[in-house]
C-alpha cells in the first residue's frame, strides 16, 4: 500500500467530515485555478457528504420529516451525520442507528414527547428494513389450509418481512397522513402493539391486540409449536388458555394470509 | 495530443457485445414496466445500480427479474473503492458475485475513484491523485477483482471537481494505461468529460481522441446542473449541446459502442426518458455527415 496515497486519503476524508482545514494545508494538496479556489473545490465534496447522506434519511423517515418539520428534521439529521459517520457500503444501511441516535440525545426534561421522534423512526426503519425483506409473496396463499390449522404439532415462524413492534404513542395515523400527503397529526402517547409486514409487495403495518402480538412473538423467526407460543401468549396476555386458542383458529387463517406467519423450516 | 493508435492488443469492446441503446433501471417505472408488453418497452438493455439491488427481496428485485428475463442487464456499482488504500471489501465483492448470479449481467462496472479510508466510507466518488504510484496500486487492485469476479471490470472515469498538487499525468493517460496494464474495460462518461473539462480546463475532445477506443465497452450520457464556478454531475436533466458532440465523437472512434442514459434526480416519465435517448440515435446517424 503506498503510504502517500493512504496519507493523502486521510487527510481528505478527514477534511470532508470535518468540514474543511486551514487553507494552507488545502493549498498544499489540491491544485485550484482562477475560477475556482483549492477551498472552494474542496468544499463541493465536503458538501455533497453532507446532503446525500441528508437526502437518504429524509427518504427513510419522510413521516418524521412530516412530523418535525424541514429545519428540526435537518437538525436531527445533521447531528446524526456528525456522530455517526457511515461505515457500511450500503447508504440503505446508513439509517439503521438513526433511532437509537434520537433515543440516545432526547431531552432528559422533554416531558412526554420527548420519545416521539425515536418511536416515530422506529417504525420508518421496520418499513425500510420490510420492504426489501424476503417475502411470503411467492408462497402458494393456501399453504395453511383449514384442516391443517392448529394440528398438533404445527410449527410456525415469523417471515423475514414481518417485525413486531411495542410503541408508546399510537403513530398509524402519521404514517398513513405521510403516505397520502396529509397534515401530521401529533400522535397521543399510549402503548400501541404493531405489526409492519408486506402483502403484495406492499408495506403494510397492523395494530394488534396483546395476545396477538405476544403470539407472533412467541413464535419468533426461528419459529415454534403453534400451541405452545399460544401458551406462552395466553400467560402472558393473561388471557385464558382455551379462549386463545378459539380465537386463534379463527385469525390464524386471516395471519397467513396476510404474510404475518410461515411454516418453520 | 492524440494517442497514436497503435495496433490494438485486444478486440474492440474487449470482445463483449454492443447492446445497443438503454437508460438505468430506476424506481418511478417500476409500475410501467411491470404493466407493459416487453415489447414496449422501447430500449435494448437496462444498467441498475448494483447498491440499489444487493440484499433486495422486495418489489424492486421482483422487477428486475422481469425486466433481466427480457432484456440484457448490466451491474453498475458505485462501492468497489477500487483507488482507496483500505482493503478492498470481500463482503461487498460476494454480495456482487451473488447478485450477478441471480442477474447474470453482460458485465460489471463501477467507478476510477475512492469511496473511503479506515472503514468510513463517504458514499461518493472521490478523485485519485493521478501519481504512478497511484496507478500501479489501481491496477493490483483491479486484477484482483477480476480474477475475484472472473471477469473483466468496466471502469468509468467519474466527474471531478479537485485536482491534486504533484499529478504526474492526465486523466486520460492513467486511465488508458491502467486499461492497458490490467485488463479491464472501460466506461466513457462523456458528460463526466464535459463536467471535468470545464472544471480543471482541459479540452474534452482530447480526453476522448486519447483513450484506447478498443477498450471502451460503454458510454454514459447524462445531464450535469451549472453552478457558476463549476458543473455538478447531477444527472437530473437533459444531455448538454457539447455532450451530444462528445457521444458522436466516441462513437466515431470505438465505432459503436453500448449507450445508456443516466437520469437519477428528478426523474422524468419513462416516454420523457426514451425521447431523450432517441437523441442518441440521431446523433450517431448523423455523424457521417458531421465528419
Amino acid at each position: 500500500m503506498p503510504e502517500a496515497l493512504a496519507e493523502l486519503q486521510r487527510w481528505m476524508l478527514g477534511a470532508i467530515l470535518g468540514g474543511g482545514d486551514a487553507p494552507e494545508a488545502v493549498r498544499g494538496r489540491i491544485a485550484g485555478n482562477n475560477r475556482l479556489g483549492p477551498e472552494g473545490r474542496l468544499a463541493i465534496y465536503a458538501g455533497g457528504y453532507r446532503s446525500r447522506l441528508l437526502e437518504s434519511l429524509q427518504n427513510e423517515y419522510p413521516a418524521l420529516r412530516l412530523l418535525v418539520g424541514d429545519t428540526v428534521f435537518e437538525l436531527f439529521a445533521r447531528s446524526y451525520i456528525a456522530a455517526a459517520p457511515p461505515r457500511h457500503f450500503s447508504l440503505y444501511d446508513y439509517g439503521a442507528r438513526f433511532a437509537g441516535h434520537l433515543e440516545a440525545t432526547r431531552p432528559a426534561d422533554g416531558g412526554a414527547l420527548a420519545g416521539l421522534p425515536a418511536a416515530l423512526a422506529r417504525l420508518e426503519r421496520a418499513r425500510a428494513e420490510v420492504q426489501r425483506a424476503e417475502g411470503m409473496e411467492r408462497r402458494d396463499p393456501s399453504w395453511l389450509t383449514a384442516e391443517a390449522a392448529l394440528l398438533p404439532g404445527l410449527r410456525l415462524a415469523l417471515p423475514d418481512s414481518v417485525r413486531l413492534l411495542r410503541l408508546d404513542f399510537d403513530l398509524l395515523p402519521l404514517i398513513e397522513a405521510s403516505e397520502q400527503g396529509g397534515e401530521a397529526v401529533v400522535p397521543e402517547p399510549g402503548e400501541s402493539l404493531v405489526a409492519v409486514f408486506r402483502s403484495g409487495y406492499r408495506v403494510r403495518q397492523l395494530r394488534l391486540e396483546p395476545w396477538r402480538h405476544a403470539w407472533l412473538e412467541a413464535l419468533g423467526s426461528g419459529g415454534a409449536d403453534a400451541f405452545g407460543a399460544a401458551a406462552a401468549a395466553a400467560a402472558r396476555s393473561g388471557r385464558d388458555g382455551g379462549a386463545l386458542l378459539a380465537d386463534l383458529a379463527l385469525w390464524l387463517p386471516v395471519a397467513a394470509s396476510l404474510g404475518l406467519v410461515t411454516r418453520a423450516a | 495530443m492524440a494517442r497514436s493508435d497503435p495496433a490494438p492488443a485486444c478486440p474492440p469492446r474487449l470482445g463483449l457485445p454492443n447492446l445497443g441503446d438503454g437508460v438505468g433501471l430506476r424506481d418511478p417505472h417500476f409500475t410501467q414496466l411491470m404493466r407493459t408488453d416487453p415489447a414496449d418497452w422501447g430500449v435494448d438493455w437496462f444498467e441498475i445500480l448494483s447498491e440499489n439491488f444487493l440484499d433486495h427481496r422486495g418489489y424492486a428485485a421482483h422487477v428486475l427479474e422481469r425486466v433481466a428475463a427480457h432484456r440484457p442487464v448490466v451491474m453498475h456499482g458505485v462501492s468497489l473503492s477500487i483507488g482507496s488504500t483500505d482493503p478492498l471489501d470481500g463482503g461487498y465483492l460476494d454480495k456482487l458475485a451473488e447478485l450477478a448470479g441471480r442477474v447474470n449481467p453482460v458485465w460489471i462496472s463501477d467507478h476510477l475513484c475512492w469511496t473511503g479510508i479506515a472503514g468510513t466510507n463517504s458514499h461518493d466518488l472521490l478523485p485519485m491523485p493521478l501519481t504512478e504510484a497511484s496507478l500501479a496500486h489501481v491496477t493490483a487492485r483491479v486484477r484482483e477483482v477480476q480474477d475475484r469476479l472472473g471477469r473483466p471490470l468496466i471502469l468509468e472515469n467519474p466527474s471531478s471537481y479537485l485536482q491534486f498538487a504533484g499529478a504526474q499525468m492526465p486523466e486520460w493517460e492513467y486511465l488508458g494505461r491502467l486499461a492497458e496494464e490490467s485488463g479491464c474495460g472501460l466506461l466513457l462518461d462523456v458528460n463526466n468529460v464535459h463536467v471535468s473539462a470545464f472544471n480543471h480546463g482541459f479540452d474534452a475532445a482530447l480526453y476522448i481522441e486519447a483513450l484506447p477506443a478498443e477498450r471502451i465497452v460503454q458510454v454514459h450520457l447524462a445531464g450535469p446542473r451549472d453552478c457558476g464556478t463549476h458543473l455538478l454531475d447531477t444527472h437530473d436533466s437533459p444531455v448538454l449541446e457539447p455532450v451530444w458532440a462528445l457521444y458522436a465523437l466516441a462513437m466515431r472512434r470505438t465505432g459503436g459502442v453500448s449507450t445508456l442514459l443516466e437520469w437519477d434526480s428528478s426523474i422524468p416519465p419513462y416516454e420523457e426518458l426514451l425521447a431523450e435517448l432517441a437523441k442518441a440515435r440521431a446523433w450517431r446517424e448523423a455523424e457521417p455527415a458531421r465528419a
